[in-house]
């Protein structure tokens, strides 16, 4: 036991650099009175158990907080090369995201790991709590690479004692609610700026009216088929249907894990996984995005410019594909029905 | 004392500088009372449901000045659902009623009607001033009565309020006889204005002193008001975008110019970076900066600014500033005493330019530094244990790391040392709101060293039900607490009950307090309202249950003489 639990070692002593983001996940998980001591040790058994693949498939974060940022900096000088394409796709914000030589930080990062390393091998009873964790590693070992890396995905959001957001510490995109504390005059002065139009007063306006409608309306609900939760999403948060896209990925993929085996091919799934968010918005996908507007018809998602969405769309719904036009042409013949 | 003639009575209490002080000589006789009431001339409500309003209106017929504030903080931030209530009418009426002599009214966060605004235009004849802040529910139409009946209106100070447009006749409201402005501040209208009107408004308005323009203005009708207002010390500009020619910026640098008096600068509405050299020659005088509408300004345009702006004393700025230009602010900013940085991209993943470095360099450098609001992706406990060690004299302290529960970017933990030497060092601290990565032990430091702290703002931190009770056992002059996405339940919620009383409100979204703590809290403190906003759903949150219990959503306590409202919509349940 001893030994091969020194082997795993080896490996994830590079991965070591990065243990904070497992933390992170992990935190959510069981019982509110954890601390962050016993966080640690249950972090390092989760990857002595879960990293005997090839160190890159257990990264996939997002490009998002300059800290992550330092991390892919880092695991150029210390992976011996073996994710340069994380690098790569982070490239724009790892340059600018660095702020102090990424050597000082990885020298201050080891000097942590090598504790982190002691607490882990006198935690090895701990493995049994590896259980739990595998839901929350399987989901983390989403496809690696397609650029730009896809979110994480909510650490187990069933075990999410619900005071922190599912994907607080994956640098989602997914808007929480009234975060962060901005007043909606400031947050509308953004989205109504960054089109760079010449202040035109028909542009004005009509931002003027999306913003009011925004503000009156910030959460619209969405169901996904087969699951019997519903969330809400900010649209106003949102800027595009691509970020629409993936926060309602990040908003249900929780649930489908839960709802998976743990024990069944994780590898087989998560590539299922992957592919039936991305492709929400083309209708190729296994299941589609479908909103309903404000007079009551349901709409695929993505025709309408996306400020004209944004007003009027009132409730969204992930379907099934194959359920797709069977519930298109029944919105139709209900309103027929009522005409 | 007693045996004064009341007018001296009276004339002693008006050297009382504020209403603390009044209500306290209140409580002294009934003599006394009655003389204070009759001759408080400002009232304060913090809390428009702590108190009727014509009770206010009853006990105090004299007050020529009334601010009432109405929703929560958080609701700045979409967190209370619209109609939840803080309407502006009942008190508008109530003082319509009972005390005609009202001159000014400031309203914060309520809902103020088109109809409301009518009656008081048309009520109060000696009307001088209104101020609302963060207020919705009226249109243009509205400010069209106020400009056409206060025949005395001094000052109309619109501030980030959400006004539905119906087209620039109101401006055009303000008669000719109206010669009284002394300031005018409609930046948060979002239509057009005639600016023939404006122009007219101003010329005829000698004693302007605080004019701010909305983002339909142009460049030349500025310059064109710029050179009738020798005087004006207080400036929003509308649009500076970069349609114009340089003649346009020659003339608004030729109407700068004139203004001598001018302290105080904002708007720069989709500013060109072509423009501020025109302005360089301002930024000397200036006092006051704000900056924070403009992103099209990049880095080394605002720095280029700023280090013209020597005796600044007030700046509010994007995060494009970068580290680099705040280094820049604290080696030209020597007065510096409030600053404001605000985030340019708001996702949670996205990425800042400023990080604690910044904030290092400007608390080396600006050593007067009192009011500090920063938006972050990154900071240290290192870098915060310094700032409060070059800053000890901060009152008001908010820190928002963009990415909830992010700890020491350093280290990797918790922001617990840093905040705590913050409170420990900055004794007059009245207001902080922390973030990142917070465990109960911050929560300890606060309730042991955060004697003076008045409002505290809480997100996403702790672990248990210790860290509120920290702050309710510690904080001694606590008056609002705000809580959301932390794991405090009933057991904090009930700890300290009768701390509520001294208290004007605890907001609590997200929280593991249940229904039955609150039913609890409730019968034990009958002088609080406990209200309980769950906004229905069919299909029930995931985190709704916990343990069994049906968890609360949001929960708003704030002490009260006025009973439950009669207001509160159907979501809104007051135990």
């Amino acid at each position: 036991m001893e030994e091969s639990s020194m082997k795993r070692e080896v490996l994830p002593q590079l991965l070591d650099l990065i243990p904070d983001r497992k933390e992170w996940s992990l935190r959510g998980a069981p019982g509110p009175g954890r601390s962050r001591n016993t966080g640690f040790g249950g972090d390092e058994d989760d990857k002595l158990e879960l990293k005997l693949g090839l160190p890159g498939l257990a990264e996939e974060e997002t490009p998002a907080t300059s800290r992550e940022n330092m991390i892919h900096q880092e695991r150029p000088a210390l992976s011996l090369g073996y994710l340069p394409l994380h690098s790569m796709t982070t490239a724009s914000t790892t340059t600018t995201g660095a702020k102090r030589g990424f050597l000082d930080t990885v020298e201050a990062k080891a000097e942590g790991y090598n504790e982190q390393k002691q607490q882990a091998r006198a935690a090895c009873g701990k493995e049994l709590t590896v259980e739990e964790n595998t839901a929350a590693a399987s989901e983390r070992k989403k496809g690696c690479c397609p650029p730009p890396p896809s979110h994480a995905p909510p650490a187990t959001p069933a075990r999410n004692n619900g005071n922190r957001p599912p994907a607080r510490g994956r640098g989602a995109a997914v808007p929480v609610v009234g975060w962060p504390p901005i007043r909606s005059f400031r947050r509308n002065l953004a989205t109504s700026t960054s089109s760079k139009q010449p202040p035109e007063q028909q542009n004005g306006e009509a931002d003027a009216k999306v913003k009011l409608n925004c503000n009156k309306s910030p959460l619209v609900k969405i169901n996904m088929d087969g699951i019997p939760i519903g969330r809400k999403v900010d649209l106003a948060g949102c800027d595009s249907y691509e970020r629409l896209s993936l926060a309602v990925k990040e908003l249900f993929h929780g649930f489908l894990e839960a709802q998976r085996e743990p024990s069944s091919a994780e590898s087989a799934q998560q590539g299922a996984d992957r592919k039936i968010f991305s492709q929400l918005l083309d209708g190729s996908g296994e299941y589609t995005l479908v909103y309903e507007d404000n007079e009551g018809d349901r709409m695929l998602v993505g025709d309408v410019p996306w400020n004209v969405f944004v007003s009027t769309a009132k409730r969204l719904r992930v379907l099934r594909s194959s359920e797709l036009s069977r519930a298109l042409i029944g919105s139709a013949s209900e309103r027929e029905e009522k005409c | 004392m007693t045996y004064f003639p009341e007018e001296v009575v009276e004339h002693i209490f008006s050297f009382l500088p504020g209403q603390h002080d009044r209500n306290t000589v209140s409580l002294v006789c009934k003599v006394w009372y009655e003389i204070e009431r009759l001759s408080r001339r400002t009232v304060f409500v913090g809390n428009c449901y702590a108190v009727r309003p014509e009770r206010v209106v009853l006990r105090f017929p004299n007050m020529r000045a009334l601010t009432v504030k109405g929703k929560p903080h958080f609701a700045d931030f979409n967190l209370v659902p619209p109609d939840w209530g803080g309407y502006a009418a009942p008190w508008i009426e109530a003082a319509a009623r009972g005390c005609v002599g009202l001159e000014e009214l400031r309203m914060k966060r309520m809902v103020v009607t088109d109809e409301s605004l009518e009656l008081l235009a048309k009520t109060f004849p000696r009307f001088r001033a209104l101020i609302l802040i963060s207020c919705e529910g009226f249109s243009t139409d509205g400010l069209a009565a106020i400009a056409s009946h206060c025949k005395l209106l001094r000052e109309l100070d619109l501030q980030e309020n959400e006004v539905e447009d119906r087209g620039p006749r109101w401006l055009s409201c303000f008669p000719d006889s109206c010669t009284s402005l002394v300031s005018l501040n409609f930046a948060c209208i979002k239509g057009e204005v005639n600016a023939g009107s404006l122009e007219r408004l101003v010329a005829r308005s000698p004693n302007l002193r605080s004019l701010r323009l909305n983002r339909s203005v142009p460049v030349d009708t500025l310059s064109k008001i710029l050179m009738r207002t020798p005087n004006l010390e207080d400036l929003g500009t509308g649009n500076l975008a970069d349609d114009f020619q340089t003649e346009s910026y020659i003339r608004l640098a030729l109407a700068f110019d004139k203004c001598k008096m001018l302290r105080s600068l904002s708007g720069f509405w989709d500013a060109s970076p072509f423009c501020l050299p025109f302005i360089y020659p301002v930024c000397a005088q200036l006092t006051g900066l704000n900056l924070s509408y403009a992103p099209t300004l990049d880095s080394s345009d605002l720095t280029k600014m700023i280090s013209h702006c020597v005796k600044l004393q007030r700046l509010w700025v994007l995060d494009c500033i970068a580290d680099k230009g705040l280094q820049v602010v604290a080696s030209s900013c020597k007065d510096l005493q409030e600053l404001r940085v605000f985030p340019s991209d708001f996702y949670i993943a996205g990425y800042s330019p400023v990080t604690e470095e910044g904030l290092v360099a400007i608390s080396l450098g600006c050593q007067k530094l009192s009011s500090l609001l920063y938006f972050c992706h990154q900071m240290t406990n290192a870098a915060l244990i310094t700032i409060a060690k070059n800053c000890p004299n901060f009152t008001r302290f908010r820190l928002c790391i963009l990415e909830p529960g992010k700890p020491d970017a350093m280290t990797n933990q918790p922001l617990d040392e840093g905040f705590g030497a913050i409170v420990r060092e900055c004794k007059g601290l009245r207001r902080l709101s922390i973030s990142g990565l917070l465990t109960d032990k911050v929560f300890m430091y606060i309730g042991t060293y955060a004697k003076e702290l008045e409002m505290l703002s809480i997100a996403f931190a702790g672990d248990s039900d210790a860290g509120m009770m920290h702050v309710m056992k510690g904080c001694k002059n606590l008056r609002k607490l705000e809580i959301r996405d932390s794991p405090f339940g009933d057991a904090a919620l009930l700890e300290n009950v009768a701390k509520y009383e001294t208290m004007r409100s605890l907001w609590m979204s997200s929280c593991n307090v249940t229904e039955k703590g609150c039913q609890v809290l409730a019968s034990k403190m009958p002088m609080l309202n406990v209200e309980v906003i769950n906004e229905l759903d069919e299909n029930n949150e995931m985190d709704e249950n916990h343990g069994g219990l049906p968890k609360v959503d949001k929960l708003y306590v704030y002490r009260t003489t006025a009973g439950g409202r009669d207001d509160a919509p159907n979501f809104v349940k007051i135990l």
